[in-house]
């Protein structure tokens, strides 16, 4: 805390998640600094989205921290988080299906310029506009879907909804974004595209992005930084590559076959190590 | 202490009749606001058995529980079905569709009087607990209390059915893969709450009188005790019905000679209800059925031409109006005055996803400002409209506070209680309309040396206004905040992780619904010039959301709060043989299958871009208007995608 670099971005400490009797999460400790795609991976039930909760703040974690950009908002709600830079995707999509995928990305920014102030949930000043509909049009432009616009947010495919989730989070103007499995649904053509734009997202407007996926060829190819979680523990964290080779790891979730596969030559060079 | 026998004996009454409310609200989902009715229903059946056929009432009695038991848990059982999967809001106007239509066919069977109905079971003593006799009656209602409790929780724990009746509630498509049929278990279910339905109409009966609305009442005694179980706990729900029997009966004796408090007994149940739902997490209240997101189906949007040619032509017939119509002008008048009321409970339930039952109220309390501030303090009447609504806005934000955590059933009992809480326990005091017999006074405006006292005058006040209410909503429908409720209904979830404070959001649409809804209250005041309380009870609010709902259910926003008008004031006025009974039973009936019919299951949207395609190519006809304008005719086909991608 004594240096109070923007680049701490999310910092969890000793996090726990009990659901009545059952421990879900258990003094999980992660980071996910900005400017970097930080991949959180484990098997289904391992706690992957109940992390999520508690850092977004639906979730009241039964003991531990989640500091934003060196600040504690572990009492805080989910909409005063998002005023402060963290924002997120869900895993079951929650578009708004009866407006169109324009007014989506417009109430994604609005959101967070009106905040709690009634006068400004009311309507904005005409710069305030200005700038709504240009970070739109930037959001459009940088997920490629710039022809959905018009489009009814309802009507649209699983991938389609995946990249206008992604969109609406870009243009909410966030500085670390979570992102809950953006990549089920998709095809691989879809899921190899998704991954382009979520580098590219990080490395022009120099965000930081936790994700949560199973598609371990996305997660390989696109994060620098891995955690694995299984049954509510921190079982590993490093690399890629190191991941990869990590018995642990492959005991719990990954498997034999899929990581020599994936992570290649540099895994089993580390391994050897 | 005889109001301890008697808060005990209809304290266990309304514990039945709770359980029933959970058995089958935690079985289906669905929470029934026809509870009551069934009762009602029941008791008069029951009426017709013993006391005009003369039948023995053990007889009579088990011809009705068992026979209409089954008959309305079969039905019911198909009714919930249907309503399952729409959304929330959806959900309440069914069941309070088929409460309307009940109690309109019993006016209709019956008569509107209120019956007396003879004790059929023996009055006479049965013992003495220190001093206070105890009849035979008693004792039997109180024993038949106990037994379906204690029946119904031995069949739970014990029988196989009721053991798949337990699992229906935690996982149905678990319970169909072990080879029980999940419906069977429910129409099981809903036979058994209609049978209690039908045991408590029929004890409660000779102690109230028969009379279908007060009968019908008597859910609202059962939510309290529902709520006391927390929507879950059988016995909790039970111990409840006692609980709030006492304390009626408590009240009833140390009250009752204290006016306006002499109005609390009436509302325990709900002073209970919203107790426990601010002291609960919502977490811990079961999760009904029905979708929480969703705005009303879409209906396909009109071109902006073909909308504008729309709006005019109706905007130049209600212009001529005055001149067609001769003497029905005030029915249209009035009808102009509910638009008002229509337009801001659609903001609430169309366009925010929320619920609203206690609208009648806020247009009570708009209705007393405008006479107290025209009358006492002679306000000009523009000022006054505009205080209305003013006085009324902070009554809407106060519920919105209190009820921030709510939505689907529970924002609707919450809403419904506070109507209730308004209209028993305020409405007779000096800040509403007082003990005026005859209502407040309402007058007509002037604007300096111009009188607008006569009915044509005032009628084109009333259409200005209704003018300026529609810009003023579309223009916010238009704006920021039209867009955060059209959000707010599709997924709150969302929205607050996106940074939007939502409690200001819904004191800002409860205010906004709240302030329309006290100018409606003052054009009402207004407009008929003589208003008193009755005009505003709760079930005329229960009686606008279903009418809204079905309105809304084939048309836009504004059009929709004209046709619901139309539908509530002016037909009525020509059909003069339809008496207000038959209405109800009309509307219930309409707001029953608007409820099955328009939302899911009927594709509006898709209906509504066809006719849109239609229209556009039968007026815009040529090719060439077509080939001139390649804009809208990608529109067009933007139109069809969506719809068909919808279906």
């Amino acid at each position: 805390m004594s240096d109070s670099d923007d680049a701490t971005g999310l910092e969890v400490r000793g996090l726990s998640v009990r659901y009545g009797g059952h421990l879900a999460v258990d003094g999980v400790n992660l980071t996910a600094p900005v400017g970097r795609l930080t991949g959180l991976i484990g098997p289904n039930g391992a706690g992957k989205t109940s992390i999520f909760n508690a850092c977004s703040g639906l979730l009241r974690p039964s003991d531990g921290r989640v500091l934003l950009f060196d600040e504690d908002v572990t009492r805080r709600s989910p909409a005063a988080r998002a005023r402060r830079g963290l924002g997120r995707t869900f895993q079951r999509m929650e578009l708004f299906g009866s407006m169109t995928v324009a007014e989506n990305l417009t109430v994604g920014r609005e959101a967070g310029l009106a905040g709690s102030n009634p006068l400004r949930q009311l309507t904005g000043g005409r710069r305030e506009r200005r700038a709504v509909r240009a970070a739109v049009v930037e959001a459009l432009e940088v997920c490629g879907i710039n022809d959905l616009a018009d489009r009814p947010a309802g009507s649209l495919s699983t991938g389609q909804r995946r990249l206008v989730e992604l969109a609406r989070a870009y243009a909410g103007d966030y500085r670390l974004l979570l992102l809950d499995e953006p990549s089920s649904g998709l095809d691989r053509t879809e899921s190899e595209r998704f991954g382009q734009i979520l580098q590219s997202i990080v490395a022009e407007r120099g965000i930081g992005i936790l994700l949560v996926e199973h598609d371990m060829v996305l997660v390989m190819s696109t994060c620098e930084y891995l955690f694995v979680v299984d049954f509510g523990c921190l079982i590993f964290e490093g690399t890629p590559a190191e991941t990869g080779a990590s018995d642990l790891v492959r005991a719990a979730y990954l498997g034999e076959e899929e990581v020599g596969e994936l992570v290649g030559s540099t895994g089993h060079e580390e391994a050897g190590r | 202490m005889p109001f301890i026998v008697i808060g005990i004996t209809s304290g266990s009454l309304y514990g039945l009749a709770g359980l029933g409310l959970v058995l089958t609200y935690r079985t289906s989902g669905v929470f029934n606001f026809a509870h009551g009715a069934l009762a009602a229903t029941s008791a008069y059946l029951f009426f017709t058995l013993h006391v005009t056929w003369g039948l023995p009432w053990p007889v009579a009695a088990l011809v009705v529980v068992a026979g209409f038991g089954s008959v309305a848990g079969v039905t019911l059982e198909r009714l919930a079905r249907g309503l399952a999967s729409t959304r929330q809001a959806t959900i309440v106007v069914g069941t309070v569709g088929l409460m309307l239509l009940l109690q309109g066919a019993l006016f209709r069977g019956y008569g509107v009087e209120r019956r007396s109905f003879s004790d059929f079971l023996p009055a006479t003593t049965a013992f003495r607990i220190s001093g206070v006799a105890v009849s035979w009656s008693e004792l039997i209602t109180v024993a038949v209390g106990v037994a379906g409790f204690v029946g119904l929780f031995l069949f739970l724990r014990r029988t196989r059915l009721g053991v798949a009746m337990q699992a229906v509630v935690a996982a149905p498509d678990l319970l169909a893969q072990t080879g029980a049929s999940p419906t069977r278990v429910r129409v099981i279910s809903w036979i058994i709450s209609s049978a209690f339905a039908a045991v408590t109409g029929i004890l409660i009966a000779p102690g109230l009188g028969l009379d279908a609305v007060v009968l019908s009442a008597l859910v609202v005694q059962a939510f309290g005790a529902v709520a006391i179980g927390r929507f879950s706990s059988l016995p909790l729900t039970y111990l409840g019905g006692l609980v709030i029997g006492l304390l009626a009966a408590i009240g009833t004796k140390y009250l009752s000679a204290h006016p306006p408090l002499n109005g609390i007994p009436a509302v325990v149940p709900f002073l209970v209800l919203i107790v426990v739902m601010l002291f609960t997490p919502p977490r811990l209240l079961p999760k009904g059925a029905g979708r929480q997101e969703g705005a009303m189906a879409r209906v396909g949007r009109l071109s902006p031409r073909l909308a504008m040619g729309g709006t005019v032509l109706g905007a130049v017939g209600l212009v001529a109006l005055p001149a067609l119509v001769g003497s029905r002008l005030p029915a249209y008048s009035t009808g102009l005055v509910f638009v008002v009321l229509f337009l801001s409970l659609s903001l609430l339930t169309r366009i925010s996803g929320q619920i609203s039952l206690c609208h009648a109220a806020f247009a009570a309390v708009g209705a007393v400002t405008f006479s107290q501030l025209t009358a006492s303090s002679g306000w000009p009447w523009p000022l006054a409209i505009i205080g209305a609504g003013v006085v009324t806005a902070p009554v809407g934000a106060l519920l919105a506070l209190t009820a921030t955590r709510l939505s689907g059933i529970y924002l609707a009992l919450a809403t419904y209680g506070f109507g209730l809480l308004m209209e028993n326990v305020i409405f007779s005091t000096w800040l509403m309309f007082g003990n005026h017999a005859s209502g407040l006074v309402g007058r007509r405006p002037e604007f300096g040396p111009i009188h607008a006292n006569s009915d044509t005058a005032f009628y084109y006040v009333l259409l200005a206004v209704v003018g300026v209410s529609c810009a003023v909503l579309v223009a916010v429908q238009r704006a920021r905040l039209g867009r955060f409720l059209r959000a707010l209904a599709d997924s709150p979830i969302a929205l607050s992780t996106m940074g939007l404070g939502l409690h200001v959001t819904r004191v800002l649409v409860f205010s906004l619904s709240a302030f329309f809804a006290g100018v409606a209250g003052g054009l009402y005041m207004s407009q008929t010039t003589r208003l008193g309380a009755p005009s505003f009870n709760s079930l005329n609010s229960l009686l606008y959301l279903a009418v809204v709902l079905a309105a809304g259910a084939f048309s836009g926003f504004v059009t929709s709060a004209f046709l619901a008008a139309a539908a509530l004031v002016v037909v009525p006025n020509y059909l003069t043989s339809v008496t207000v009974e038959v209405q109800s039973l009309l509307f219930g009936a309409a707001a029953l299958a608007a409820a099955l019919v328009a939302d899911g299951r009927v594709d509006w949207s898709v209906v509504g871009a066809r006719w849109s395609a239609w229209a556009q190519r039968t007026i815009e006809g040529s090719r060439e208007l077509r080939r001139r304008s390649p804009v809208r005719d990608r529109e067009l086909q933007a139109h069809a995608a969506a719809g068909g991608a919808e279906t």
